[in-house]
Protein backbone atom coordinates (compact mmCIF):
# COMPACT_ATOMS: atom_id res chain seq x y z
CA UNK A 1 0.00 0.00 0.00
CA UNK A 2 3.37 2.13 -0.43
CA UNK A 3 2.72 5.33 -2.42
CA UNK A 4 0.29 7.59 -0.62
CA UNK A 5 -3.13 7.30 -0.41
CA UNK A 6 -4.00 7.19 -4.20
CA UNK A 7 -3.27 3.34 -5.83
CA UNK A 8 -4.02 4.27 -9.35
CA UNK A 9 -1.42 6.65 -10.52
CA UNK A 10 -2.41 9.55 -12.24
CA UNK A 11 -2.24 9.00 -16.46
CA UNK A 12 0.78 10.26 -18.15
CA UNK A 13 -0.45 13.35 -20.04
CA UNK A 14 -0.13 13.04 -23.77
CA UNK A 15 1.35 10.20 -25.95
CA UNK A 16 -0.24 7.45 -24.11
CA UNK A 17 0.74 3.98 -25.24
CA UNK A 18 -2.80 2.77 -25.86
CA UNK A 19 -6.30 3.56 -23.89
CA UNK A 20 -7.96 0.99 -22.27
CA UNK A 21 -11.95 1.45 -22.24
CA UNK A 22 -12.81 1.31 -18.71
CA UNK A 23 -16.96 1.22 -19.72
CA UNK A 24 -17.92 -0.28 -23.08
CA UNK A 25 -21.65 -0.33 -23.56
CA UNK A 26 -23.04 -1.62 -26.67
CA UNK A 27 -26.42 -1.89 -28.40
CA UNK A 28 -28.26 -1.82 -24.45
CA UNK A 29 -32.15 -1.93 -24.26
CA UNK A 30 -33.63 -2.14 -21.14
CA UNK A 31 -37.58 -2.32 -20.17
CA UNK A 32 -39.02 -2.07 -16.87
CA UNK A 33 -41.64 -4.41 -16.22
CA UNK A 34 -44.61 -3.41 -13.63
CA UNK A 35 -48.80 -5.01 -13.81
CA UNK A 36 -49.84 -1.71 -15.83
CA UNK A 37 -46.98 -2.61 -18.75
CA UNK A 38 -43.70 -2.43 -19.89
CA UNK A 39 -41.65 0.55 -20.40
CA UNK A 40 -38.49 1.12 -22.61
CA UNK A 41 -36.47 3.45 -20.60
CA UNK A 42 -32.90 2.64 -22.76
CA UNK A 43 -33.25 1.98 -26.54
CA UNK A 44 -29.88 1.20 -28.38
CA UNK A 45 -27.18 2.96 -26.11
CA UNK A 46 -23.44 2.62 -27.38
CA UNK A 47 -20.91 4.28 -24.74
CA UNK A 48 -17.33 3.83 -24.28
CA UNK A 49 -15.38 5.45 -21.42
CA UNK A 50 -11.83 5.41 -21.17
CA UNK A 51 -9.10 5.59 -18.81
CA UNK A 52 -9.35 8.94 -16.76
CA UNK A 53 -11.98 10.38 -18.57
CA UNK A 54 -14.60 12.60 -16.86
CA UNK A 55 -17.93 11.91 -19.09
CA UNK A 56 -21.26 13.74 -18.47
CA UNK A 57 -24.51 12.38 -18.57
CA UNK A 58 -27.16 14.69 -19.06
CA UNK A 59 -30.87 14.72 -20.56
CA UNK A 60 -34.45 15.47 -19.71
CA UNK A 61 -36.13 13.34 -16.68
CA UNK A 62 -37.52 9.74 -17.40
CA UNK A 63 -34.25 9.61 -19.96
CA UNK A 64 -32.98 6.55 -18.77
CA UNK A 65 -29.96 8.30 -17.77
CA UNK A 66 -29.90 6.41 -14.22
CA UNK A 67 -31.29 3.19 -15.60
CA UNK A 68 -28.02 3.47 -17.55
CA UNK A 69 -25.84 3.90 -14.76
CA UNK A 70 -27.60 1.32 -12.99
CA UNK A 71 -26.50 -1.17 -15.34
CA UNK A 72 -22.95 -0.24 -15.23
CA UNK A 73 -23.28 -0.51 -11.41
CA UNK A 74 -24.24 -3.47 -12.36
CA UNK A 75 -27.54 -3.60 -10.10
CA UNK A 76 -29.61 -4.64 -13.24
CA UNK A 77 -28.75 -6.45 -16.50
CA UNK A 78 -29.59 -5.36 -19.27
CA UNK A 79 -32.68 -6.91 -21.24
CA UNK A 80 -30.24 -6.63 -24.38
CA UNK A 81 -26.59 -5.64 -25.38
CA UNK A 82 -23.76 -5.56 -23.17
CA UNK A 83 -22.46 -3.90 -20.33
CA UNK A 84 -18.21 -4.19 -19.45
CA UNK A 85 -16.45 -3.07 -17.35
CA UNK A 86 -12.73 -3.59 -18.01
CA UNK A 87 -13.34 -6.64 -20.19
CA UNK A 88 -15.89 -7.73 -17.79
CA UNK A 89 -19.77 -8.05 -17.62
CA UNK A 90 -20.63 -5.24 -15.49
CA UNK A 91 -21.05 -7.21 -11.69
CA UNK A 92 -22.54 -6.00 -8.45
CA UNK A 93 -19.46 -5.35 -5.96
CA UNK A 94 -16.40 -4.94 -8.24
CA UNK A 95 -14.27 -3.63 -6.32
CA UNK A 96 -13.05 -1.45 -9.45
CA UNK A 97 -16.57 0.68 -9.01
CA UNK A 98 -17.43 3.31 -6.79
CA UNK A 99 -21.03 4.48 -6.90
CA UNK A 100 -22.13 7.34 -5.30
CA UNK A 101 -26.11 8.91 -5.07
CA UNK A 102 -27.93 11.81 -4.89
CA UNK A 103 -28.25 11.92 -1.22
CA UNK A 104 -25.58 10.68 1.04
CA UNK A 105 -27.76 8.09 3.25
CA UNK A 106 -25.09 8.00 5.76
CA UNK A 107 -26.13 5.97 8.50
CA UNK A 108 -27.45 8.22 11.41
CA UNK A 109 -26.23 5.53 13.77
CA UNK A 110 -22.61 5.45 12.46
CA UNK A 111 -19.92 8.23 13.28
CA UNK A 112 -18.72 10.06 9.68
CA UNK A 113 -15.70 7.44 10.40
CA UNK A 114 -17.65 4.29 10.38
CA UNK A 115 -19.53 5.44 7.86
CA UNK A 116 -16.67 5.79 5.64
CA UNK A 117 -15.29 2.64 6.31
CA UNK A 118 -18.77 0.38 5.16
CA UNK A 119 -17.49 -0.80 2.49
CA UNK A 120 -14.11 -2.11 3.64
CA UNK A 121 -16.38 -3.80 6.66
CA UNK A 122 -18.56 -5.43 4.06
CA UNK A 123 -15.39 -6.44 2.44
CA UNK A 124 -13.76 -7.54 5.61
CA UNK A 125 -10.91 -5.52 4.46
CA UNK A 126 -10.53 -3.14 7.01
CA UNK A 127 -7.06 -3.23 8.72
CA UNK A 128 -4.56 -0.39 10.25
CA UNK A 129 -3.79 0.81 6.94
CA UNK A 130 -7.00 1.01 5.45
CA UNK A 131 -8.37 3.10 8.18
CA UNK A 132 -5.40 5.16 8.48
CA UNK A 133 -5.99 5.79 5.00
CA UNK A 134 -9.69 6.60 5.14
CA UNK A 135 -8.37 9.69 7.72
CA UNK A 136 -6.59 11.18 5.38
CA UNK A 137 -9.06 10.73 3.16
CA UNK A 138 -11.23 12.88 5.68
CA UNK A 139 -8.43 15.44 6.53
CA UNK A 140 -8.15 15.89 2.56
CA UNK A 141 -12.16 16.64 2.52
CA UNK A 142 -11.84 18.44 5.20
CA UNK A 143 -13.68 16.72 7.56
CA UNK A 144 -10.56 15.97 9.55
CA UNK A 145 -12.18 17.34 13.21
CA UNK A 146 -15.13 15.28 12.38
CA UNK A 147 -14.33 11.62 12.32
CA UNK A 148 -15.90 10.57 15.49
CA UNK A 149 -18.97 12.61 15.13
CA UNK A 150 -22.08 11.70 13.89
CA UNK A 151 -24.12 12.47 10.51
CA UNK A 152 -27.04 14.43 12.30
CA UNK A 153 -23.92 17.17 13.71
CA UNK A 154 -22.89 17.40 9.18
CA UNK A 155 -23.72 19.86 7.14
CA UNK A 156 -25.44 19.29 4.21
CA UNK A 157 -21.96 19.42 2.19
CA UNK A 158 -19.77 18.15 4.48
CA UNK A 159 -22.38 15.11 4.61
CA UNK A 160 -21.54 14.54 1.06
CA UNK A 161 -17.77 15.29 1.34
CA UNK A 162 -18.32 12.04 4.05
CA UNK A 163 -20.53 10.45 1.34
CA UNK A 164 -17.40 10.86 -1.13
CA UNK A 165 -14.21 9.54 1.30
CA UNK A 166 -16.73 6.38 2.03
CA UNK A 167 -16.83 5.92 -1.80
CA UNK A 168 -13.37 6.57 -2.82
CA UNK A 169 -12.37 4.16 0.72
CA UNK A 170 -12.31 1.18 -1.67
CA UNK A 171 -10.28 3.19 -4.19
CA UNK A 172 -12.39 2.04 -6.99
CA UNK A 173 -10.96 3.35 -10.39
CA UNK A 174 -14.44 4.06 -12.13
CA UNK A 175 -16.75 6.61 -10.19
CA UNK A 176 -20.52 6.53 -11.33
CA UNK A 177 -21.73 9.68 -10.01
CA UNK A 178 -25.56 9.84 -9.69
CA UNK A 179 -26.25 13.86 -9.62
CA UNK A 180 -24.36 13.90 -5.75
CA UNK A 181 -24.53 17.75 -6.11
CA UNK A 182 -28.28 17.93 -6.86
CA UNK A 183 -29.04 18.52 -2.85
CA UNK A 184 -26.81 20.85 -2.29
CA UNK A 185 -27.25 25.06 -2.01
CA UNK A 186 -25.87 26.70 -5.22
CA UNK A 187 -22.76 28.25 -3.39
CA UNK A 188 -21.52 24.55 -1.46
CA UNK A 189 -22.38 22.57 -5.21
CA UNK A 190 -19.99 24.86 -6.78
CA UNK A 191 -17.20 24.91 -4.25
CA UNK A 192 -18.12 21.12 -4.21
CA UNK A 193 -18.03 20.33 -7.72
CA UNK A 194 -14.55 22.22 -7.71
CA UNK A 195 -12.82 19.90 -5.13
CA UNK A 196 -14.69 16.54 -6.25
CA UNK A 197 -13.44 17.47 -10.41
CA UNK A 198 -10.19 18.43 -9.46
CA UNK A 199 -9.34 15.52 -7.05
CA UNK A 200 -10.40 13.45 -9.87
CA UNK A 201 -8.11 14.66 -12.26
CA UNK A 202 -5.02 14.74 -9.56
CA UNK A 203 -6.06 11.07 -8.86
CA UNK A 204 -6.75 9.57 -12.82
CA UNK A 205 -9.89 8.25 -11.93
CA UNK A 206 -12.76 7.56 -14.73
CA UNK A 207 -16.05 9.02 -14.02
CA UNK A 208 -19.27 9.11 -15.20
CA UNK A 209 -21.49 11.94 -13.88
CA UNK A 210 -25.55 12.16 -14.57
CA UNK A 211 -26.64 15.38 -14.48
CA UNK A 212 -29.83 17.69 -14.46
CA UNK A 213 -27.39 20.70 -14.65
CA UNK A 214 -26.07 21.74 -18.26
CA UNK A 215 -23.45 24.05 -16.35
CA UNK A 216 -22.21 21.40 -14.25
CA UNK A 217 -22.21 18.84 -16.98
CA UNK A 218 -19.70 21.42 -19.18
CA UNK A 219 -17.24 22.42 -16.19
CA UNK A 220 -17.01 19.40 -15.16
CA UNK A 221 -16.71 16.92 -18.23
CA UNK A 222 -14.05 15.88 -21.10
CA UNK A 223 -17.35 14.82 -22.75
CA UNK A 224 -21.08 15.09 -22.42
CA UNK A 225 -23.93 13.07 -23.70
CA UNK A 226 -27.10 14.10 -24.37
CA UNK A 227 -29.57 11.83 -24.13
CA UNK A 228 -33.43 12.05 -25.71
CA UNK A 229 -36.61 12.08 -23.61
CA UNK A 230 -37.66 8.06 -23.14
CA UNK A 231 -37.04 5.76 -24.72
CA UNK A 232 -33.46 7.03 -24.05
CA UNK A 233 -31.33 7.54 -26.52
CA UNK A 234 -28.02 8.87 -27.29
CA UNK A 235 -29.01 12.27 -29.22
CA UNK A 236 -25.21 13.29 -29.42
CA UNK A 237 -22.01 13.28 -27.60
CA UNK A 238 -20.35 17.03 -27.23
CA UNK A 239 -16.73 16.64 -26.17
CA UNK A 240 -15.57 20.04 -24.16
CA UNK A 241 -12.50 21.61 -25.02
CA UNK A 242 -12.28 25.00 -22.74
CA UNK A 243 -9.09 25.50 -24.14
CA UNK A 244 -5.87 25.37 -22.33
CA UNK A 245 -5.13 22.48 -19.53
CA UNK A 246 -8.72 23.33 -17.13
CA UNK A 247 -8.22 25.00 -13.56
CA UNK A 248 -11.18 23.07 -12.61
CA UNK A 249 -14.70 23.21 -13.05
CA UNK A 250 -15.16 26.79 -11.03
CA UNK A 251 -12.55 28.06 -13.81
CA UNK A 252 -13.79 26.14 -16.74
CA UNK A 253 -17.15 27.95 -16.25
CA UNK A 254 -14.80 31.75 -16.80
CA UNK A 255 -13.73 30.19 -20.32
CA UNK A 256 -15.12 32.71 -23.10
CA UNK A 257 -16.15 28.93 -24.60
CA UNK A 258 -18.15 28.09 -22.31
CA UNK A 259 -21.83 29.63 -23.18
CA UNK A 260 -21.09 27.82 -26.55
CA UNK A 261 -21.30 24.42 -25.03
CA UNK A 262 -24.11 25.80 -23.22
CA UNK A 263 -26.16 26.93 -26.04
CA UNK A 264 -25.33 23.59 -28.27
CA UNK A 265 -26.17 21.38 -25.33
CA UNK A 266 -29.56 23.54 -24.49
CA UNK A 267 -30.95 23.02 -28.19
CA UNK A 268 -30.45 19.43 -28.29
CA UNK A 269 -32.22 19.21 -25.45
CA UNK A 270 -34.45 21.18 -26.68
CA UNK A 271 -35.72 19.56 -29.90
CA UNK B 1 -27.94 32.38 27.01
CA UNK B 2 -26.14 35.34 28.46
CA UNK B 3 -25.93 35.63 32.26
CA UNK B 4 -28.39 38.76 32.64
CA UNK B 5 -31.81 37.97 32.04
CA UNK B 6 -34.94 40.41 31.23
CA UNK B 7 -37.37 40.76 33.91
CA UNK B 8 -39.97 39.43 31.77
CA UNK B 9 -38.07 36.27 31.30
CA UNK B 10 -38.18 36.09 34.78
CA UNK B 11 -41.77 36.29 35.31
CA UNK B 12 -41.78 33.76 32.70
CA UNK B 13 -39.81 30.92 34.22
CA UNK B 14 -41.78 32.03 38.08
CA UNK B 15 -44.93 30.89 36.15
CA UNK B 16 -43.45 28.08 34.71
CA UNK B 17 -42.67 26.63 37.74
CA UNK B 18 -45.51 27.71 39.65
CA UNK B 19 -47.73 25.81 37.50
CA UNK B 20 -45.96 22.31 37.41
CA UNK B 21 -45.98 22.84 40.83
CA UNK B 22 -49.82 23.16 40.63
CA UNK B 23 -49.96 20.43 38.54
CA UNK B 24 -47.91 18.14 41.31
CA UNK B 25 -50.02 19.20 44.10
CA UNK B 26 -53.34 18.76 42.27
CA UNK B 27 -52.62 15.00 41.33
CA UNK B 28 -52.08 14.29 45.18
CA UNK B 29 -54.62 15.85 46.22
CA UNK B 30 -56.56 13.83 43.78
CA UNK B 31 -55.17 10.76 45.38
CA UNK B 32 -55.88 11.70 48.90
CA UNK B 33 -59.28 12.85 47.74
CA UNK B 34 -60.54 9.62 46.66
CA UNK B 35 -58.79 7.55 48.95
CA UNK B 36 -60.07 9.44 51.43
CA UNK B 37 -63.66 9.81 50.34
CA UNK B 38 -63.26 5.63 49.87
CA UNK B 39 -62.56 4.98 53.48
CA UNK B 40 -64.68 7.63 54.60
CA UNK B 41 -67.55 6.20 52.42
CA UNK B 42 -66.96 2.66 53.98
CA UNK B 43 -66.46 3.69 57.57
CA UNK B 44 -70.00 5.44 57.84
CA UNK B 45 -71.80 2.65 56.43
CA UNK B 46 -72.25 4.49 52.63
CA UNK B 47 -70.83 1.35 50.68
CA UNK B 48 -70.28 -2.13 51.95
CA UNK B 49 -67.08 -2.76 52.82
CA UNK B 50 -67.86 -6.52 52.49
CA UNK B 51 -68.41 -5.97 48.81
CA UNK B 52 -66.27 -2.56 47.93
CA UNK B 53 -63.20 -3.34 50.21
CA UNK B 54 -61.81 -0.01 52.15
CA UNK B 55 -58.18 1.50 51.89
CA UNK B 56 -57.76 0.50 55.79
CA UNK B 57 -58.38 -3.03 55.43
CA UNK B 58 -56.23 -3.03 51.73
CA UNK B 59 -53.56 -1.62 53.61
CA UNK B 60 -53.63 -4.27 56.48
CA UNK B 61 -53.78 -6.88 53.72
CA UNK B 62 -50.63 -6.02 52.28
CA UNK B 63 -48.89 -6.00 55.80
CA UNK B 64 -49.98 -9.17 56.35
CA UNK B 65 -48.98 -10.77 52.75
CA UNK B 66 -45.48 -8.49 53.39
CA UNK B 67 -45.18 -9.75 56.68
CA UNK B 68 -45.78 -13.37 55.45
CA UNK B 69 -43.14 -13.26 52.98
CA UNK B 70 -46.15 -14.19 50.34
CA UNK B 71 -45.90 -10.58 48.89
CA UNK B 72 -42.79 -10.87 47.95
CA UNK B 73 -43.09 -15.05 46.50
CA UNK B 74 -46.62 -13.54 44.33
CA UNK B 75 -44.93 -10.41 43.43
CA UNK B 76 -41.50 -12.41 42.32
CA UNK B 77 -43.30 -14.88 40.03
CA UNK B 78 -45.40 -12.48 38.16
CA UNK B 79 -42.21 -10.41 37.78
CA UNK B 80 -39.98 -13.35 36.58
CA UNK B 81 -43.11 -14.27 34.55
CA UNK B 82 -43.87 -11.19 32.66
CA UNK B 83 -39.91 -10.63 31.73
CA UNK B 84 -39.56 -13.92 30.88
CA UNK B 85 -42.57 -13.97 28.56
CA UNK B 86 -41.72 -10.47 27.38
CA UNK B 87 -38.07 -11.05 26.40
CA UNK B 88 -39.45 -14.56 24.77
CA UNK B 89 -42.23 -13.11 22.96
CA UNK B 90 -39.61 -9.78 22.25
CA UNK B 91 -37.05 -12.03 20.21
CA UNK B 92 -39.05 -14.40 18.37
CA UNK B 93 -40.80 -11.81 16.99
CA UNK B 94 -37.63 -10.34 15.93
CA UNK B 95 -36.68 -13.37 14.79
CA UNK B 96 -39.89 -14.01 12.92
CA UNK B 97 -39.59 -10.98 11.24
CA UNK B 98 -36.45 -11.66 9.97
CA UNK B 99 -37.55 -15.12 8.45
CA UNK B 100 -39.95 -13.02 6.72
CA UNK B 101 -37.59 -9.94 5.80
CA UNK B 102 -35.75 -12.91 4.37
CA UNK B 103 -37.95 -14.49 1.61
CA UNK B 104 -40.75 -12.36 0.37
CA UNK B 105 -41.96 -15.68 -1.11
CA UNK B 106 -42.61 -16.94 2.28
CA UNK B 107 -43.86 -13.98 4.00
CA UNK B 108 -46.49 -13.51 0.96
CA UNK B 109 -47.48 -17.06 1.86
CA UNK B 110 -47.60 -16.34 5.61
CA UNK B 111 -49.79 -12.94 5.26
CA UNK B 112 -53.06 -14.00 5.83
CA UNK B 113 -52.30 -16.42 8.36
CA UNK B 114 -50.48 -13.83 10.13
CA UNK B 115 -53.21 -11.28 10.10
CA UNK B 116 -55.80 -14.04 11.35
CA UNK B 117 -53.35 -15.00 14.20
CA UNK B 118 -53.04 -11.46 15.09
CA UNK B 119 -57.32 -10.55 14.91
CA UNK B 120 -57.75 -13.86 17.67
CA UNK B 121 -58.15 -12.71 21.20
CA UNK B 122 -55.42 -14.67 22.50
CA UNK B 123 -56.85 -15.34 25.84
CA UNK B 124 -59.28 -17.26 23.69
CA UNK B 125 -56.26 -19.94 23.43
CA UNK B 126 -55.62 -19.73 27.17
CA UNK B 127 -57.48 -23.34 27.49
CA UNK B 128 -55.26 -25.01 24.61
CA UNK B 129 -52.04 -24.18 26.57
CA UNK B 130 -53.25 -25.24 29.55
CA UNK B 131 -54.08 -28.61 28.10
CA UNK B 132 -50.97 -28.89 26.08
CA UNK B 133 -48.47 -27.69 28.79
CA UNK B 134 -50.83 -28.30 32.29
CA UNK B 135 -51.61 -26.19 34.85
CA UNK B 136 -48.38 -24.46 35.47
CA UNK B 137 -45.31 -22.03 34.30
CA UNK B 138 -45.23 -22.91 31.31
CA UNK B 139 -49.19 -22.26 30.26
CA UNK B 140 -48.34 -18.96 31.81
CA UNK B 141 -45.63 -17.88 29.36
CA UNK B 142 -47.04 -19.91 26.50
CA UNK B 143 -49.66 -16.92 27.33
CA UNK B 144 -47.70 -13.93 27.92
CA UNK B 145 -45.28 -15.00 24.79
CA UNK B 146 -48.81 -15.74 22.64
CA UNK B 147 -50.15 -12.22 22.94
CA UNK B 148 -46.96 -10.07 21.99
CA UNK B 149 -45.45 -12.19 19.44
CA UNK B 150 -47.57 -11.35 16.97
CA UNK B 151 -47.73 -7.84 17.14
CA UNK B 152 -44.07 -7.88 17.64
CA UNK B 153 -43.66 -9.74 14.25
CA UNK B 154 -46.08 -7.72 12.29
CA UNK B 155 -44.11 -4.15 13.73
CA UNK B 156 -40.89 -5.26 12.93
CA UNK B 157 -41.43 -6.79 9.90
CA UNK B 158 -43.18 -3.48 8.82
CA UNK B 159 -40.21 -1.29 9.96
CA UNK B 160 -37.81 -3.87 7.95
CA UNK B 161 -39.90 -3.23 4.73
CA UNK B 162 -39.49 0.47 5.14
CA UNK B 163 -36.12 0.67 5.86
CA UNK B 164 -34.38 3.11 2.87
CA UNK B 165 -33.95 0.96 -0.17
CA UNK B 166 -31.21 3.59 -1.03
CA UNK B 167 -29.39 2.56 2.01
CA UNK B 168 -29.83 -0.90 0.75
CA UNK B 169 -28.60 -0.10 -3.01
CA UNK B 170 -25.76 1.11 -1.47
CA UNK B 171 -24.75 -2.04 0.40
CA UNK B 172 -25.15 -4.12 -2.57
CA UNK B 173 -22.53 -1.46 -5.06
CA UNK B 174 -20.36 -2.81 -2.10
CA UNK B 175 -21.36 -6.23 -3.19
CA UNK B 176 -22.74 -6.74 0.31
CA UNK B 177 -24.71 -10.59 0.95
CA UNK B 178 -27.97 -10.50 2.56
CA UNK B 179 -27.36 -11.31 5.77
CA UNK B 180 -24.89 -8.03 5.79
CA UNK B 181 -27.54 -6.25 4.52
CA UNK B 182 -29.26 -7.31 7.60
CA UNK B 183 -26.40 -6.98 10.40
CA UNK B 184 -25.68 -3.40 8.43
CA UNK B 185 -28.23 -1.59 7.56
CA UNK B 186 -31.78 -3.53 8.34
CA UNK B 187 -31.42 -4.64 12.47
CA UNK B 188 -29.60 -1.31 13.31
CA UNK B 189 -32.05 0.87 10.99
CA UNK B 190 -34.93 -0.80 13.36
CA UNK B 191 -33.80 -0.26 16.68
CA UNK B 192 -36.28 2.28 17.26
CA UNK B 193 -38.90 0.11 16.33
CA UNK B 194 -37.65 -2.44 18.33
CA UNK B 195 -37.63 -0.32 21.42
CA UNK B 196 -41.15 1.03 20.81
CA UNK B 197 -42.23 -3.04 20.44
CA UNK B 198 -40.82 -3.71 23.86
CA UNK B 199 -42.84 -1.03 25.44
CA UNK B 200 -46.02 -2.35 23.88
CA UNK B 201 -44.72 -5.84 24.76
CA UNK B 202 -44.03 -4.88 28.35
CA UNK B 203 -47.89 -4.13 28.80
CA UNK B 204 -48.90 -6.88 26.85
CA UNK B 205 -46.89 -9.26 28.42
CA UNK B 206 -48.03 -8.54 31.67
CA UNK B 207 -51.50 -8.94 30.06
CA UNK B 208 -51.07 -12.35 29.27
CA UNK B 209 -49.34 -13.64 32.46
CA UNK B 210 -52.09 -12.65 34.39
CA UNK B 211 -54.47 -13.92 32.28
CA UNK B 212 -52.05 -17.24 32.08
CA UNK B 213 -52.36 -17.30 36.05
CA UNK B 214 -55.72 -16.94 36.06
CA UNK B 215 -56.61 -19.45 34.55
CA UNK B 216 -54.36 -22.40 36.08
CA UNK B 217 -51.63 -21.38 38.54
CA UNK B 218 -50.68 -21.98 42.29
CA UNK B 219 -48.57 -18.07 42.69
CA UNK B 220 -48.48 -14.78 41.38
CA UNK B 221 -50.69 -11.83 41.63
CA UNK B 222 -53.05 -13.03 39.09
CA UNK B 223 -53.23 -16.48 41.46
CA UNK B 224 -53.89 -14.16 44.45
CA UNK B 225 -56.88 -11.93 42.53
CA UNK B 226 -58.79 -15.01 41.69
CA UNK B 227 -58.15 -16.80 44.80
CA UNK B 228 -58.85 -13.37 47.09
CA UNK B 229 -62.25 -13.41 44.73
CA UNK B 230 -63.13 -17.21 45.18
CA UNK B 231 -62.94 -17.12 48.67
CA UNK B 232 -64.93 -13.18 48.64
CA UNK B 233 -61.66 -11.33 50.34
CA UNK B 234 -62.00 -8.30 48.62
CA UNK B 235 -59.17 -6.31 50.28
CA UNK B 236 -56.84 -9.03 48.75
CA UNK B 237 -58.09 -8.58 45.40
CA UNK B 238 -57.79 -5.15 45.98
CA UNK B 239 -54.14 -5.63 46.99
CA UNK B 240 -52.84 -7.77 44.44
CA UNK B 241 -54.75 -5.11 41.51
CA UNK B 242 -52.43 -2.31 43.26
CA UNK B 243 -49.54 -4.05 43.47
CA UNK B 244 -50.16 -5.21 39.86
CA UNK B 245 -50.44 -1.85 39.18
CA UNK B 246 -47.17 -0.83 40.68
CA UNK B 247 -45.41 -3.77 38.81
CA UNK B 248 -46.68 -2.16 35.44
CA UNK B 249 -45.32 1.25 36.14
CA UNK B 250 -41.86 0.01 37.07
CA UNK B 251 -41.71 -2.57 34.02
CA UNK B 252 -42.79 0.58 31.90
CA UNK B 253 -40.32 3.13 33.15
CA UNK B 254 -37.52 0.30 32.80
CA UNK B 255 -37.81 0.44 29.13
CA UNK B 256 -38.39 4.26 28.89
CA UNK B 257 -35.16 4.07 30.79
CA UNK B 258 -33.53 1.45 28.43
CA UNK B 259 -35.32 3.35 25.23
CA UNK B 260 -33.47 6.89 26.60
CA UNK B 261 -29.62 5.07 26.83
CA UNK B 262 -30.09 3.55 23.40
CA UNK B 263 -31.37 6.27 21.39
CA UNK B 264 -29.63 9.41 23.02
CA UNK B 265 -26.68 8.82 19.97
CA UNK B 266 -29.21 9.24 17.12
Amino acid sequence: MGGGIWHTPPPAVGGRPRRVPVVEVTGVRHRYHSPEGETLALDGVDLTVEEGEFVSIVGPSGCGKSTLLSLIAGLMRPAEGEVRVRGKPAALGSPRVGYMLQHDHLFEWRTVLDNCLLGLEVRRAVTPAARERVMRLLTECGLEGFARRYPAELSGGMRQRAALVRTLALDPELLLLDEPFGALDYQTRLRLEDEVGKLLKATGKTAILVTHDIAEAISMSDRVVVMSPRPGRIRRIVPIDLGGASDGPLAARRSPRFSYYFDLIWKELGT
Amino acid sequence: MSGTVSAAHREYLRRRARRRAAVQLARWAVLVAAVGAWEAAARWRLVDPFITSQPSRIWQSLVRLAAGGELWMHLGVTVAETAAGFLLGTLLGIGIAVVLWWSPFWSDVAEPYIVMLNSIPKVALGPIFIVWLGTNVKAVLAMAVAISVIVTVLMMFSAFREVDRHKITLLKTFGATKAQILAKVVLPATVPTMIASLKVNVGLSLVGTIVGEFLGSKAGLGYLIIYGGQVFNMSLVMAAVILLALVSIVLYYLVSYLEARVTRGR
